[in-house]
């Protein structure tokens, strides 16, 4: 296992910043908010250089260590933010639960509403379809960063995308 | 294995996300729809693919502000060793002697000796005096606008700190970070005055007991060493001015600070 280097940590760790940002406004739907987040994970991410191992994914170690500095505001009641958790002892859905999607997404979709539908999800929700379909993390990377199992990533991303297009469709409806 | 008969949905559905994020070998994602086709769900399937391909292309990605980035690469500058050059008029000296400092008597005192309030308050400043100046970046904001630095402080302390000097010919503003005094975040102002670093810290009276009790108004400083801290009281707010200065000079700059109509005990 490579030893871990400050220096080299640090760099690293640069390179994401406008990520975990990007992360963090989505979360906390304010610029002022999101810098302070990042600012906040990124001191706790420093304070614990020493127990990233070099080699693995920095991206999702930083964004897990962003939502978990969310969620603890968020408990504190520091956000406004629509933050609805799942229900205790939630039933996994299978895939063949959702059924077929018949809808279809709007024609000229515009940026505002996909932003606006996006805003409107669960923060878990939320969170789920940014970290796989804009960051682009693997299911596993996802798993660390929600810190549920990977089964559970798959079927609750299954519904978030499901619940967004829903959504979507009203936009066009509108 | 490439039929869907005995596979898992979770099977799928990796094979899926693996697929429509580009991850898949060549040819797997053909030979998956095939698979999804005869199952009768490449619909339900392609339509989770529609809507990652929308987040992908349309949702918002969020610039990170110069200040964040300046801040993160303020920490990896120098590799821990140098220290802003900002600070450098502090000196490693000066550093040293403040940890010696914190909780040391009071040698200078324009008004008598402090009560315990003062005291306790300037022991804060010359602590935060010394974190901003050991840090390689003492500013999290090198907004030099105080309007805007005040407007800065409000989500990051809960409250705006009232501040009337927005800096002058002689004494410039550069910047804003948060400080920590007893647990409670305060508000600190970065000036310099000829060159040399000043650190105005405002403090949310109701923020600890021990400054709830400071009268209004009051001013008094003391001088540790080479750094002089000014405290008073102004309603809901306390503030303190800390810097190698001569305390007559931080008084007139105090009476800046706050509204002009201060008048100060001394």
């Amino acid at each position: 296992m490579p030893r871990p280097n400050r220096t080299r940590f640090l760099r690293e760790l640069e390179t994401h910043v406008d990520g975990a940002y990007n992360f963090a406004r989505w979360l906390t739907g304010g610029s002022d908010e999101a810098e302070d987040l990042v600012h906040d994970a990124l001191a706790r991410a420093l304070a614990h250089w020493n127990q990233y191992t070099p080699g693995t994914q920095m991206k999702s170690w930083l964004f897990t260590i962003v939502r978990r500095t969310f969620l603890n505001r968020l408990r504190r009641g520091k956000y406004e933010v629509n933050s609805s958790e799942y229900p205790e002892n939630e039933e996994l859905l299978t895939m063949e639960s959702q059924g077929a999607d018949p809808m279809r997404l709007p024609i000229g979709l515009l940026r505002r509403d996909l932003d606006a539908a996006l805003g409107t999800l669960p923060e878990a929700q939320r969170s789920l379809v940014l970290l796989a379909d804009l960051e682009e993390l693997s299911l596993e990377e996802i798993a660390g960063v929600m810190e549920i199992p990977v089964g559970t990533v798959k079927s609750r991303l299954w519904r978030a995308r499901h619940l967004l297009r829903q959504k979507l469709a009203g936009y066009e409806e509108a | 294995m490439t039929g869907s008969e005995g596979m898992e949905p979770r099977d799928l559905a990796s094979r899926w996300e693996d697929a429509i994020h580009g991850r898949s070998a060549p040819g797997e994602v053909e030979a998956l729809r095939r698979e999804l086709a005869r199952a009768g769900r490449l619909a339900e399937f392609e339509a989770q693919a529609e809507a990652a391909a929308a987040v992908r292309g349309l949702a918002s990605r969020h610039q990170a502000p110069e200040t964040l980035r300046q801040y993160a690469a303020s920490l990896g500058a120098g590799g821990g060793a140098s220290r802003n050059l900002w600070w450098a008029a502090v000196g490693g000296a000066l550093a040293a002697s403040l940890v010696l400092a914190v909780g040391a008597q009071l040698l200078w005192d324009r008004a008598g000796r402090p009560g315990e309030p003062f005291a306790a308050v300037a022991k804060e400043a010359q602590a935060e005096f010394q974190r901003a100046g050991l840090e390689r970046e003492p500013s999290q904001s090198r907004a030099r606008e105080l309007a805007r630095l005040q407007r800065w402080f409000e989500p990051r302390v809960n409250f705006r700190p009232l501040v009337f000097f927005p800096g002058n010919e002689e004494t410039s503003l550069e910047g804003a970070r948060v400080g920590l005094a007893e647990g409670v975040k305060v508000a600190s102002f970065l000036y310099k005055w000829q060159g040399k670093p000043l650190v105005l810290v405002v403090f949310p009276a109701q923020g600890s007991p021990a400054w709830v009790s400071m009268p209004e108004r009051k001013w008094v400083a003391s001088r540790t060493g080479d750094l002089t801290v000014s405290v008073w009281r102004r309603g809901k707010y306390i503030y303190s001015l800390a810097g190698d200065v001569p305390a007559e000079k931080l008084r007139d700059l105090a009476r800046s600070i706050t509204p002009p109509d201060e008048k100060f005990d001394s």
